[in-house]
């Protein structure tokens, strides 16, 4: 297998073809980070192509040695979250987010806690209440099991301060549960 | 992962919702890029600068440097990177026949402009909303707040508190608290903002500090990428104290403008809790 180092330096040089099969390495992750976050099917392969395509043109700005997941995924993330935040102007998608991303599969079990498929469908609500940055947080730390230094480098923030915004965010998303989601209310009670 | 046994629980129903989630097939992207990239003709990217905009910007500051070089009454010096980790000052000064003194007064008028941008809020909003703990003096509450976390569209970007001590309309100080703000200061060739302001290096509770003080200056808000905000440039024609600080939440930068002297700013400053 071809190094990624080689594949972005031809790239740099204007190398089309290597681009691409450096693309086909992580479209999938870039098309799904993005999908979290605009919830929609289209937006989400719209904004992942428009960042790969950035990227290449931002390519000379890269820099050599530096992992260059987080480097594309902090380009789609904030191109998804500027179309988010024009849809979220124009319709609430709270509940076509839980529609979609229903999930299908039977019971889960953690810690002998058992989520059931309506508890996970009811949860994937509740986060939609959350803020656009706030549920791209989650997204990519939770959904996608990013480590917080990635998280950190695809948001463009310290890692110091995901740490804190998700403490945050998890307070902030227990104080939904308990407002709202009597059901769920065992996931943010202790023991 | 963060720490508290609170959200284990929580934490954990995240990841397994995560895993379950169905996601659409994911499009044939690589295809897609290399065509578009064909069709377009892309440049290379590692000539891409050449036809950036922060190339352009770069190519005329270095130009304007050379010319005001050739002019033997100005003698400019282009000094940059002064700054301290959030501040970048890019600054073209006259080199002094004299040395003036470190706290001379603002020129022509000194004086603090009333804060005219957005987001009043209480004291108590501001605190509540802000990720970073704010600052305040301790015999003294701020006459007007402003709480901004928006200028960028979105609430993930960085925020910043702006106080306003005595008279709003004449303000004996202004304090900006800024997490993960950059600023920028500009002092251009133009005769109404600034090309004779000094800049020395002190102290705020034995953390280096820079003070600013002579000609007004102009100030520049900077994105997290580093290009002005539109609309956020403020002119600055009083002394102006900057300092920063790191705590659990990251940096914070300071900003003290008013019309005392330096030991009074910094009085000011290292009284703040």
């Amino acid at each position: 297998m071809v190094e990624e180092a080689d594949l972005i330096a031809r790239a740099k040089n204007g190398d089309i073809q290597a681009y691409e099969k450096l693309v086909e390495r992580h479209e999938t992750l870039a098309f799904r980070t993005a999908y979290l976050i605009t919830r929609d099917e289209h937006e989400a392969a719209d904004a992942a192509q428009e960042g790969l395509v950035r990227a290449y043109r931002a390519l000379g700005t890269f820099r050599p040695g530096a992992p260059f997941r987080p480097w594309l995924l902090r380009i789609v993330t904030n191109l998804a979250l500027n179309r988010l935040q024009a849809r979220r102007r124009r319709t609430n998608m709270t509940e076509r987010y839980t529609r979609q991303v229903i999930v299908e599969t039977g019971p889960l079990s953690i810690d002998g806690l058992v989520i059931q498929r309506d508890q996970r469908r009811r949860l994937l609500q509740a986060v939609g209440q959350l803020q656009p940055d706030q549920q791209a947080l989650i997204s990519l730390r939770y959904f996608l099991e990013l480590p917080e230094a990635e998280v950190a480098a695809a948001l463009g923030i310290p890692i110091g301060t995901v740490k804190s915004r998700l403490h945050r965010t998890l307070a902030r998303l227990r104080q939904i549960i308990q407002a709202d989601y009597p059901d769920l209310i065992e996931l943010v009670t202790h023991g | 992962m963060v720490d508290q046994r609170d959200f284990e629980k929580l934490e954990n129903a995240l990841i397994e919702t995560g895993r379950s989630i169905q996601y659409p097939p994911t499009p044939r992207l690589a295809g897609n890029v290399r065509q578009r990239l064909q069709t377009d003709r892309a440049a290379p990217p590692a000539r891409s600068i050449f036809r950036s905009r922060r190339f352009v910007i770069g190519l005329a500051a270095i130009l304007l440097a050379i010319a005001l070089l050739l002019i033997p009454q100005t003698r400019e010096v282009i000094a940059q990177l002064l700054g301290l980790r959030t501040i970048r000052i890019i600054e073209t000064t006259p080199t002094p026949s004299t040395s003036p003194a470190p706290t001379m007064s603002p020129a022509p008028t000194p004086g603090v402009a009333p804060f005219r941008q957005c987001c009043p809020a209480t004291l108590a909003e501001a605190q509540q909303r802000a990720d970073f703990k704010l600052l305040l003096p301790p015999t003294e509450a701020p006459t007007q707040v402003f709480f901004q976390d928006q200028v960028f569209g979105r609430g993930s970007e960085p925020q910043q508190v702006v106080m306003i001590f005595g008279e709003p309309d004449r303000p004996r100080f202004v304090l900006y608290q800024a997490h993960f703000w950059l600023y920028e200061k500009l002092l251009t060739a133009d005769s109404r903002v600034g090309r004779g302001t000094l800049i020395t290096e002190t102290q705020v509770s034995g953390q280096r500090a820079l003070w600013l003080t002579g000609e007004p200056h102009l100030l520049v808000t900077l994105d997290r990428n580093g290009e002005p905000v539109i609309g956020w440039e403020r002119p600055v024609n009083a002394n102006t104290l900057i300092w920063e600080t790191r705590d659990s939440s990251g940096e914070v930068t300071y900003r003290l403008e008013t019309t005392l002297g330096l030991a009074d700013a910094i009085e000011f400053a290292e009284a703040l809790r």
